[in-house]
């Protein structure tokens, strides 16, 4: 059994997974939690980095902030360590955690870690096993295609092998794959690749819609999203890094599949034909009305949302409403957003575009 | 049992249907915006140009999306030498339950402080509109949006006055572009366009989708049913 490293410093043993948490954590994901307590001192971490066996090694889970180290107490970064980690073993994958909130650690720090958890979303109960599978089996991946490309090697094959997406975006994304992977992969590629699938394209809208966005684009609340979801399994992404936990659809594959469902082309929004969507569905009637989305603020359905928004400007992505868009404005943090990627909304009027 | 197709009737359908059809303008269009998204790496150099481009994709994903946009050059007026803007923008709103499609190209020219000309050139996709209008058009000056409004408080026109309405040659955002390419060029940017063969291959494209049933349905109009009056074809009937 491969082994899964969480390396804390936690002068509390309760912060590292523990009893049933621990238990689902190494089944689920078919790795023993290693060393088992945390870490004091960092000569007990070079130790650990000096036996690690990449090939053995499923992953690293990383504290971002390590306190009261060795005897005098120390301070250190997990983001120093990770970069260490990466350095020695690149196959080996470096997911962070941390009791502060991602917004608050610097970017430069953030992007030693594939991605970040707050620590309580894989230690309490229900831990986000999916995403960190996800992140573990997409970084596999990656590797794999680094160190599998062929003689004259071309980044854009990668990435398009490890995307697989939909023929209609292929020219799209062609142009929005980052110059810096489009050349031969060396072995800090597959990490910085990663990260771009992981929090720019299924972070960002663009190409790929979260729940909310598929629901607001089918004209639908999450509720109604349930009724139909199944039929658009196959505008699912379903490429490196994507989650069970996380489901994105390809935006460019939904409307063939709504007018293939309806048995009609749309002009324009094909949310103007949801009522159709929710009968073909084989939604009853009375159902149909509470299933229907509702623009943020507006009492009545007359107007139906045409975006997604958060609901303030403190930005947080678990308190995002459907919208009209002129009703959202964008804010200066997200106005010059990468190619082929938009722009995220805020509900108000503070500044509307 | 008889082969023989039914052979439709040169007169049995209304004239520039294809014109005012929303979903051959959107198709127009993102045939254009992916040409020049694949040949992005030799357009010449304008920071408007690479943001629209970006702006675009959304659309390319999702015709049934609005498009919104706008991109700007400087130039120096061929007689004055004075230095000018101008902005070359593209507004597609979709239907919605409550509202008829909407397609308007315009060419704006600014200079410094002032907007000094504007053409904007719609296609009129609302049948049952009580005020008729030619579907294309081109009108001079009209209504100017909050964003220009706050660059350039100075406008040289009544932006209340929307008559007359001239009818006009179908438009695009590849023929906006093109026509002001020819305008200005003596500009060394605009010229690097029109030398292009990826632009020119963009633009007999277009002109092939836009023009070619506008010109189509205007012949067969002369040639099958002239009594009727091509001008008067060009303004939208009414549904029986």
């Amino acid at each position: 059994m491969k082994i899964l490293y969480w390396i804390d410093d936690s002068r509390d043993k309760r912060k590292l997974p523990s009893g049933a948490v621990k238990r689902q954590l190494e089944k689920e994901l078919g790795v023993t939690l290693c060393p088992g307590e945390p870490i004091s001192d960092r000569a007990v971490f070079e130790e650990l980095l000096s036996k690690m066996n990449p090939k053995n090694t499923r992953g690293v889970i990383m504290d971002y902030q390590l306190t009261g180290l060795g005897e005098k107490m120390q301070l250190a970064f997990g983001t120093t360590w990770a970069a260490e980690i990466r350095a020695k073993h690149s196959s080996v994958p470096v997911i962070g955690i941390s009791h502060c909130a991602e917004g608050k650690i610097p970017k430069f720090q953030l992007e030693n870690f594939l991605a970040f958890f707050p620590r309580n979303k894989l230690t309490d109960a229900n831990p986000e096993i999916d995403n960190l599978k996800a992140l573990l089996n997409g970084y596999r991946d990656a590797y794999r295609a680094f160190k599998t490309q062929g003689k004259q090697p071309s980044g854009t094959e990668l990435m398009v092998k490890l995307l697989t997406p939909p023929a209609e975006v292929m020219d799209l994304l062609h142009s929005a794959i980052p110059s810096s992977f489009r050349g031969p992969w060396d072995k800090e590629t597959p990490h910085a690749a990663g990260r771009w699938i992981w929090h720019e394209l299924q972070g960002r809208p663009g190409f790929l819609f979260d729940e909310l966005g598929l629901a607001t684009n089918l004209g639908l609340n999450l509720n109604g999203l349930q009724r139909v979801k199944s039929k658009f399994d196959a505008a699912r992404y379903q490429g490196a890094f994507a989650s069970d936990g996380r489901p994105r659809w390809w935006v460019a594959a939904i409307r063939s599949i709504f007018e293939y469902i309806i048995g009609r082309p749309v002009v324009g929004p094909v949310s103007n034909a949801r009522e159709e969507l929710l009968i073909a569905a084989r939604v009853s009637k009375t159902e149909r009305n509470g299933l229907l989305s509702r623009a943020h603020a507006h009492k009545t359905a007359d107007e139906i949302p045409d975006c997604v928004a958060y609901r303030d400007d403190q930005r947080e992505e678990d308190d995002r409403v459907q919208a009209l868009f002129k009703d959202t404005y964008v804010d200066d943090r997200d106005a010059n957003p990468p190619f082929g990627f938009e722009a995220r909304r805020i509900f108000g009027p503070g500044k509307q575009k | 049992m008889s082969s023989k197709k039914h052979k439709p009737s040169r007169v049995d359908r209304h004239y520039f249907a294809e014109t005012r059809d929303y979903g051959k303008v959107v198709d127009a269009e993102s045939a254009f915006f992916r040409g020049l998204i694949a040949a992005r790496n030799n357009i010449p150099s304008n920071p408007s140009l690479q943001k629209a481009l970006s702006d675009v994709t959304g659309f390319l994903q999702d015709g049934g999306r609005p498009l919104d946009v706008l991109v700007e050059f400087s130039v120096a007026d061929p007689h004055t030498k004075a230095e000018h803007t101008i902005m070359l923008g593209t507004l597609l709103k979709p239907p919605q339950h409550n509202s008829h499609a909407e397609a308007t190209h315009f060419l704006c020219l600014a200079d410094a402080d002032s907007l000094l000309a504007k053409y904007h050139a719609d296609f009129d996709f609302h049948p049952e509109a009580t005020e008729k209008k030619p579907s294309p058009h081109v009108q001079i000056g009209g209504r100017v949006s909050d964003s220009l409004l706050k660059r350039y408080p100075k406008i040289w026109w009544n932006k209340d006055v929307n008559k007359p309405r001239l009818p006009a040659l179908p438009i695009c955002t590849a023929l906006l572009w093109h026509w002001a390419f020819l305008e200005y060029q003596g500009d060394a940017l605009m010229s690097e366009f029109l030398k292009n063969p990826w632009w020119n291959k963009l633009i007999k494209d277009a002109e092939g989708a836009v023009l070619s049933p506008f010109f189509e349905d205007g012949s067969r109009l002369m040639k099958y049913d002239p009594q009727k009056g091509l001008f008067n074809a060009l303004y939208v009937p009414t549904p029986m």
